[in-house]
Parts: C-alpha cells; sequence; structure tokens
C-alpha cells in the first residue's frame, strides 16, 4: 500500500514536471519571439554569401510591421531596385525590369532568395507558438551561454521546416544557435547568431547570424544588421502592392 | 544464236514471270533507296540540330562551367568574346560562329494570384550574326527578328501557346543571373519559331544578346560560342584541338567537338553502322526473294532445259543463260526501283517526312526532328543499284548451276 502511495506521488510529480517544463518552454518562445517583434522598424543591412565560387555580398533596406508584414529593397548595384513585399501572409517580387510583379507560393519558395536563404525562410513571422509544439529538452552552452535547449514540432503542414531545435539564452531570451529538420528527421540547416546589440530602450537584438544550409556543401550565408531603427513612423501604403513600383 | 539473244528472248517470251521477278528487284531497290535516304537524312538532322542549338560542332565554354552546368553558374561566363571570335572565324574549317547565353527561367502565368509558372529556356544571340547561323528562312514562321538593345523576343510557337499569346504579347521571366542574384524582364513577342524539335519549341524563346547581358547582369560576356565546321576542309575534332591551342583568354576555357559533348552525338557514327546493318539485313530479305524467283523459274522450265542441253547446250552455256535473264531482269528492276525511290526520297527531302512525328516526339535529347528530310547520297543510289545487281547475280548463280548439271533424260523425265 505504502509503495503504491510512492509509485503514484512519483507519476503525478513526473506530470507536474513535465507540465511545467511544456509551459515553460512555450513561454520561453512566446517572449522570444515579443522581444524580436516591433510594431515597426526599418534597418539597413547586408547579406554575404560563401559558397565554391566565392563570396557574394548583397546590401539592402527593409521595413516591416509587426511580425507578418515587411519589405525589402535591395540597394547594390546589381540589384538595385529589386524588392521583396509581404503583406497578408502572401510573398511578392518586384524587379524594375519587370511589368509583372511576381507572386510566390507554395514549392516556388523553396528556392534560393539569397545564399543559403530561402524564400519561406523569411516568411515564417514570429508567431511560432500558433504553429509548433514546443518542448524543453535539455540545457546547453552555446558560445557561453546557458541556454535552454527546445524542440518545436510543426502542427500544420504549412510551414517550411516540420522540426526545429532552438538553443534561446536563459539570460535574455534571445535566439542563440536553430536547427531546422526535413520531416525525415534530417538537418536542412543550421542558424547561428553571432552578434546580439543592445538598443535605445534596452532591448536587444539579433543583429548578426549565419545559416548555413547543409545540402549546399561548403555555403553559408551571413546576414548583417548595419542600421537599426525602431518604431519609425510608416506610411500604412508602404506595406501595398502599390509601393513596389 | 547468241546466248544474250535467247535470253532476251525468254524474258520476253515469260512476261508474267519476267515482271514479277522485275518487280520484286524494283520493289527492293526502291526500299532500300528510301530506306538508306530516310536514315541519312535522320542523321544529317541529327547532327544539324545538335550544331544549331545545343552543342555547335565545337563549342567553346568556360570549364567551370561545364563542371558546374547542373548548377546552372551563369557567372562563369567568357569576357572578352569578341577577340576570341576572330581567331575562331580564321580558322579555314569555320563556315559559322555563335556567341550566346542560354538561361534556364520562369515564366508566371494566370495573374497575380497565381502560383503557375511555366519553365522556359531563353537564349541571347545577336541577331545579326545568327542568321548565318541558325536557320531562319525555314524557322521563322510569323514577324521578325528582334533588334539589338530591344526587349523583344522571338518565342517558339508551341511555347507561346502554353504561355497563351500572340504576337505583341508580352511575357515576364525570372532567372538566375550573373551577379548570382535574381532578375526578371518582360519581353514583347515580335516573332514566332518553329523548332525541329518540339521539345525545344515548347520552351525556347530567343532575344538580343546585349539584352540578354543586360538582364542576366554579363556585361560584355556570352556563356557559350557554338562554331559550324566544313567537315569537308576538317573534322569537328581537329577544329576543336587546333582552336584549343589557338584560344587564350582570362579564364580557363574547354574547347569541345559536338561528341566529346553530348554522348548521344558520339552515337552518331555507330548509328550510321546500325543503318548499314539493317540495309544489308533488309537487302538480304529482298535477295530471298530474287533467289526463290529465280529458283521456281528452273524447275517451272526443266523441260526447256533438257530439249536444250539435247541440242547440245553445255552446262557452262546453260548457266549464262540463266544468269543473263536474271542480269536483265534485274538491270531493268533495279533501275525502276531505284528511279522510284530516287523520286520519292527526293520529294520527301523537299518536303519533309512527318509520318512519324509522334513517335518521334521526346528525342530532342538526340537531337532528331520529328520532320526528317530524306538525302540522296551516293549510297543509297549508285551503290544500291551495284548492290542489287550483285546479290542478284549471286542469287541467280547457285540455281543456275544447278540447272546445269541436270542431264536432259533426267529434266525431260522430270518435266
Amino acid at each position: 500500500m505504502k509503495l503504491k502511495r510512492i509509485i503514484t506521488v512519483l507519476i503525478g510529480l513526473a506530470i507536474l514536471t513535465t507540465s511545467a517544463s511544456a509551459q515553460s518552454a512555450e513561454e520561453i518562445i512566446q517572449k522570444m519571439d515579443e522581444l524580436q517583434t516591433f510594431d515597426t522598424m526599418y534597418n539597413e543591412g547586408t547579406m554575404i554569401t560563401e559558397d565554391r565560387f566565392g563570396e557574394k555580398r548583397s546590401t539592402y533596406k527593409a521595413w516591416s510591421r509587426g511580425s507578418q508584414d515587411f519589405l525589402i529593397e535591395f540597394t547594390n548595384v546589381e540589384e538595385r531596385g529589386q524588392k521583396i513585399l509581404r503583406v497578408d501572409e502572401e510573398l511578392y517580387l518586384f524587379y524594375p525590369d519587370a511589368e509583372d510583379i511576381i507572386p510566390m507560393h507554395g514549392a516556388a519558395l523553396k528556392q534560393s532568395m539569397f545564399g543559403d536563404i530561402s524564400y519561406e525562410d523569411i516568411t515564417e513571422g514570429r508567431n511560432t507558438l500558433d504553429k509548433y509544439d514546443v518542448e524543453m529538452i535539455n540545457s546547453e552552452i552555446v558560445d557561453g551561454e546557458d541556454c535552454w535547449v527546445i524542440e518545436m514540432i510543426a502542427t500544420s503542414r504549412d510551414v517550411p521546416y516540420p522540426k526545429q531545435v532552438v538553443k534561446v539564452g536563459k539570460k535574455d531570451y534571445v535566439l542563440r544557435e536553430a536547427e531546422y529538420y526535413a520531416r525525415s528527421g534530417r538537418l536542412l540547416k543550421i542558424v547561428d547568431v553571432i552578434k546580439v546589440e543592445t538598443f535605445g530602450d534596452g532591448r536587444l537584438m539579433i543583429t548578426e547570424m549565419v545559416m548555413e544550409d547543409q545540402l549546399r556543401r561548403g555555403s553559408s550565408t551571413r546576414m548583417r544588421i548595419d542600421k537599426l531603427e525602431i518604431d519609425p513612423r510608416l506610411d500604412d501604403d508602404l506595406f501595398s502592392l502599390r509601393s513596389l513600383y | 544464236m547468241k546466248i544474250y539473244k535467247i535470253a532476251l528472248r525468254n524474258i520476253a517470251r515469260n512476261k508474267r514471270r519476267s515482271l514479277l521477278s522485275g518487280t520484286a528487284i524494283a520493289i527492293a531497290g526502291f526500299a532500300i533507296v528510301f530506306l538508306f535516304g530516310f536514315l541519312a537524312g535522320m542523321t544529317k538532322d541529327m547532327e544539324q540540330n545538335l550544331w544549331t542549338y545545343m552543342t555547335g560542332a565545337v563549342r567553346v565554354r568556360h570549364s567551370d562551367f561545364d563542371k558546374y552546368e547542373r548548377l546552372n553558374p551563369m557567372h562563369l561566363a567568357i569576357p572578352d568574346y569578341e577577340s576570341l571570335l576572330e581567331t575562331i572565324e580564321a580558322d579555314p574549317a569555320v563556315t559559322a560562329a555563335s556567341p550566346r547565353i542560354n538561361f534556364p527561367g520562369r515564366v508566371p502565368i494566370g495573374g497575380i494570384g497565381s502560383d503557375e509558372k511555366v519553365n522556359v529556356m531563353g537564349m541571347g544571340v545577336d541577331f545579326v550574326r545568327e542568321a548565318s547561323y541558325q536557320d531562319y528562312g525555314r524557322t521563322l514562321v510569323e514577324g521578325c527578328l528582334p533588334e539589338a538593345g530591344t526587349r523583344e523576343a522571338v518565342i517558339g510557337r508551341a511555347l507561346a501557346e502554353k504561355l497563351g499569346i500572340g504576337m505583341g504579347g508580352k511575357f515576364t521571366v525570372l532567372s538566375q543571373s550573373g551577379s548570382r542574384g535574381s532578375n526578371a524582364f518582360t519581353f514583347t513577342v515580335v516573332g514566332m519559331i518553329s523548332l525541329p524539335m518540339p521539345g525545344l519549341e515548347k520552351v525556347m524563346f530567343q532575344v538580343p544578346l546585349d539584352t540578354a547581358q543586360r538582364f542576366l547582369w554579363l556585361p560584355g560576356q556570352v556563356q557559350e560560342i557554338l562554331i559550324k565546321v566544313n567537315e569537308k576542309v576538317d573534322s569537328p575534332k581537329a577544329v576543336a584541338a587546333r582552336l584549343g591551342e589557338l584560344l587564350s583568354s582570362d579564364v580557363p576555357l574547354n574547347v569541345w567537338d559536338y561528341k566529346e559533348i553530348n554522348g548521344m552525338a558520339a552515337m552518331i557514327d555507330l548509328a550510321v553502322k546500325i543503318y548499314d546493318i539493317i540495309g544489308i539485313i533488309f537487302f538480304l530479305l529482298a535477295s530471298t526473294v530474287i533467289i526463290n524467283t529465280t529458283i521456281m523459274v528452273i524447275f517451272e522450265r526443266m523441260k526447256e532445259i533438257g530439249t536444250l542441253g539435247a541440242m547440245g547446250m553445255t552446262g557452262r552455256q546453260l548457266v549464262k543463260l540463266f544468269f543473263l535473264e536474271a542480269l536483265f531482269i534485274s538491270i531493268v528492276g533495279a533501275l525502276v526501283g531505284i528511279a522510284f525511290g530516287i523520286a520519292l526520297t527526293g520529294y520527301l527531302g523537299v518536303v519533309g517526312f512527318d509520318a512519324m512525328a509522334k513517335a518521334m516526339e521526346g528525342m530532342d535529347n538526340m537531337g532528331i526532328g520529328t520532320v526528317i528530310y530524306p538525302v540522296l547520297n551516293f549510297k543509297s543510289t549508285v551503290m544500291v543499284f551495284i548492290y542489287s545487281l550483285a546479290v542478284t547475280a549471286l542469287a541467280t548463280w547457285w540455281p543456275s548451276r544447278r540447272a546445269a548439271k541436270i542431264t536432259p533424260v533426267e529434266a525431260l523425265r522430270h518435266a
């Protein structure tokens, strides 16, 4: 009888612990999303891809509103004037020499936007908990930072990666590393956060990261924010098809 | 009486039999002339299509482009190609050269809400120069060629149908650029082309080279130079070897002949040999008809053989008699058959033979078009005539010798 009670207590504790971890993982992800989401934001940055053919560098200006809408305009000479707009969960490409705006849906989103970064990589938004079940796995030191390791399993097919493992700093709730997996369990991409900076209101922002597509051997793409403005006033028309012309 | 006169008289006397034998030979000759003409046309067509649209007789490329072709490395282009063209065109065997940029792309269709895209293959060419490389007289079926510096395009008729556009219509192409980014351009259709390979016609459009260079961020560069050569002057292999030593560039170059580039092209030689074997088999089959007819004739004429033997004709003379009969019938039959074969092959050589169009679809990689233009040559005419006579002579020899060995008594008893 005594043994039965002990077992019941142990099982109860185990359930409690598990539920506390799951909740905790959700909170961490939610907090991580919140920290990286701004009402409006403007930034200028550089993307550098390195592969067997050498280095390719592009610069851009980007405006964003909330976690979903953004507009990127390339400013380097080769791609000057090319724009990528995401609004109403749709992605559109604008090229100065094309009379048509090119919508990107479905399989086309898997194409490379720049080096190792595909279009779908930039469409995911930050409402992570709407699309993934999260579970705390363990803790790990990443580049000297104590991090939670959280596994995220997609709840719908409408996501680029069915499984992700993210490593989030315990101190600041900032993503430090992420691994993206295919349904088969194959590792597809690794994101490594290189630099995190504190801005005016004390908020932390990832300003440099490297993405490696594991299917493109010897290739990596670095994204760096060179200039950042948080909560600037943005015209509503900016996130419309009209703004592309 | 001379034996050849007896032979001619016998031919005239047995009109039905002579006509039957002559017709068999004529049909065989006719079929073989057409078969060889068709196969020669197919081989020539294959070579022409490969040379014109795919590999050239000789192709010059950045060597790393060949190495990483599956990654579509547009940036691995050839700079300062004009100076290379000067060296290339100075070669005595070179008849034409075409500097080009090929670029795979996608054309969105169905408007802003649609995610449908059509895969296309663009080709940037210098239309002034290209007119002497591609046969626009035959392929341009509507409109005109684009002007340099414009965003005009000629487009495969089948591709235009697929995109749902006509003359004056516009289409936007999204492609990877030489800056290793992407770019999109809108082109206006000013001409329609009908290509010998339907698979190619479904994807191909051509635009001015300078526009392609701007579109793909390849200023002053081309992806490849295709070269046609006069094989009577020198072989593509020899020209490739010679140019390989002469051409120098800031980038490493591959100067390859078409058989080195395309495995299927290397099969052409083998294909020609196989076609010859098919021709010989066909001829052997036809010769069985001749042998059969001659044997039939000899058995039918046993009484005559016996009578001729009894009248003092020797075995040798009998052999000669039957041999000459068969030879005369063969000459006439072969001439008639070959004449008909030449007429049909010549006619189809002009208008084209498309009865096998459906079966030929999907053979674009081999460069085989759906319309074949049979070609008459020495092998398919004079040699067929000589073969006809030789086979008939051999086919007649054995039964004639048999007839000659029959004694008059035996012959008369059989009769």
